[in-house]
């Protein structure tokens, strides 16, 4: 479903004028070294890591909005940027970014848009939608503008948005960030239904050990830009404890 | 095609239930319109009819330019505005996702925004015509027609090469104001070019408003298909060479914001 081998990224830093006239040239950033690893249909695989290991250049690397330096990265196949972008309908987005709905439509209205993006008509269109405002618990909810959402509500209706167009593989950047107790609940058990009964791939960055421990086959610590650790999440938590003090500890100092 | 089509219509709905949303925003576009009437007809009555305006008068040269002008001023500006919201925003992102391609996206963002500067310019023509003695033939209105779109083409091309430019180097666009500038001064959309010097006339012709005012002009003015040819054949050149400069640009911007991964950030 989703294969990595070898993947790089790295980012060229455009000069300021100063850097110019003295004929330099900022050093490249590189954010992510050599990132091998498989998710395969149904499973569900967290990413770990530290703020600026690298986990968002990665997710969105393989939405196929940022190109990788080198290296292979394909979904279902096929790279995420194939077909003029086809491709990346298959692949579902949940961001921290909030901003990306319209302020003054409502959660139901946000929804139809981006069905109709996916090529979906008519009839089909508004199945979808009420479809993916009832897997996300917004039905109630659906016909309020969207600035008068909650946090909460808004990343759900972000979720919503993902499954629109019933793709292949999920990435889920922090999705659960905001949601209540509850809502955190209803969230692990709709990626598990994805993903078990449904057979999505899904890739969650996050920082909630707790919610990665509970849906995770595998988990990968990421520092620095490299995979450090790998495998069942008890295998990986210590590493990931290790890294998230040393993090502490560095900033303190 | 038909992708294509829909996107056009799911942006449009997109824009047009955004605008619905804020209360009486019909009401308040007529008003403007009808201010802006005014003050033009006002305006022609202050400059009088010796300003080399013409058989058509002052009222309808002055309409024709400011109907060009803000067709062009919003592909221009529709395009950017669009593009940097989107790009802020995150929807960018979001649109992406559903599996159309940034230059197809980057074409259907602003087609609200244009479609009410067409009515609104449409609406500036007709009422100015309504002053004209005698008034224009159907043959007139369909080459005048001819001119509008084929302005509109350009505009685009033009408004796509603006935009490709904000993709590229994120502010700063140099073409929205040189555009703007050279329409205004040498363009003849507010002064005859005949009133300019020979050489800044000249060079004005080929500015991009030159020939689309001047062939609604003329064609209003009631001129025959071979005194407008020279004009159409103006505006041929310059839709291909804005639209093969447009094509190129959008396409080596895309490139370049994919390697840098700039595609959300402004």
């Amino acid at each position: 479903m989703l294969r990595l081998h070898e993947v790089c990224k790295t980012f060229t830093v455009t000069p300021r004028v100063r850097e110019l006239l003295r004929f330099r040239r900022p050093p490249p950033v590189e954010v992510l070294h050599g990132i091998s690893f498989e998710i395969g249909a149904g499973q569900i695989v967290g990413l770990i890591g530290p703020n600026g290991a690298g986990k968002s250049t990665l997710m969105r690397c393989v939405a196929g909005l940022v190109m990788p330096t080198s290296g292979e990265l394909l979904v279902d196949g096929s790279a995420p940027t194939a077909g003029g972008g086809t491709q990346r309908r298959r692949i579902g987005w949940v961001s921290r970014e909030d901003r990306s709905f319209n302020l003054r439509l409502t959660g139901r209205e946000n929804l139809a848009f981006f069905a109709e993006l996916a090529q979906k008509d008519g009839g089909s269109r508004a199945e979808a939608v009420a479809d993916a405002l009832a897997r996300v618990g917004l039905t109630r909810q659906a016909d309020r503008p969207f600035r008068t959402y909650s946090s909460g509500m808004r990343q759900r209706l972000s979720m919503g948005r993902a499954l629109i167009a019933d793709p292949v593989l999920l990435l889920l950047d922090e999705a659960s960030t905001g949601l209540d107790p509850g809502r955190r609940e209803s969230f692990k058990r709709l990626c598990l239904q994805l993903a078990k009964e449904q057979g999505k791939a899904i890739l969650i960055a996050s920082h909630d050990m707790a919610e990665l421990e509970a849906l995770c086959d595998t988990v990968h610590l990421l520092d620095g830009g490299r995979v450090v650790a790998s495998g069942g999440f008890a295998a990986v938590a210590a590493a990931a404890d290790a890294v998230f003090e040393r993090e502490q500890a560095e900033e303190e100092a | 095609m038909r992708a294509q089509w829909k996107l056009l219509r799911a942006f449009w709905l997109h824009d047009f239930r955004e605008a619905q949303s804020y209360p009486l925003v019909h009401f308040n576009r007529v008003v403007g319109l009808g201010l802006m009437f005014f003050l033009l007809h006002g305006l022609s009555k202050l400059v009088g009819e010796g300003m080399g305006a013409g058989q058509l008068g002052i009222l309808p040269f002055l309409a024709c330019g400011f109907a060009a002008m803000d067709l062009m001023w919003t592909s221009l500006g529709a395009f950017t505005s669009k593009l940097r919201r989107h790009q802020t925003t995150g929807m960018l992102e979001a649109c992406l996702m559903t599996g159309h391609s940034l230059p197809a996206l980057m074409t259907a963002m602003p087609t609200f925004d244009l479609s009410v500067s067409v009515m609104r310019s449409s609406a500036i023509v007709v009422l100015a015509s309504l002053f004209m003695a005698p008034a224009p033939s159907p043959v007139a209105w369909v080459y005048a027609a001819f001119f509008g779109v084929g302005g509109m083409l350009l505009f685009l091309a033009v408004g796509l090469i603006s935009a490709a430019l904000l993709l590229r180097y994120k502010a700063g666009d140099p073409l929205n104001r040189a555009m703007h500038i050279s329409a205004v001064v040498t363009g003849g959309v507010f002064m005859p070019r005949t009133e300019l010097p020979a050489a800044v006339g000249a060079v004005g012709a080929w500015v991009p408003i030159a020939p689309v005012v001047d062939g609604v002009r003329l064609a209003l003015a009631g001129s025959s298909w071979a005194e407008l040819a020279p004009v159409a054949i103006r505006l041929g050149v310059l839709v291909a060479v804005a639209s093969t400069v447009a094509l190129f640009s959008v396409r080596a911007a895309v490139r370049t914001v994919l390697k840098e991964g700039s595609l959300a950030h402004y």
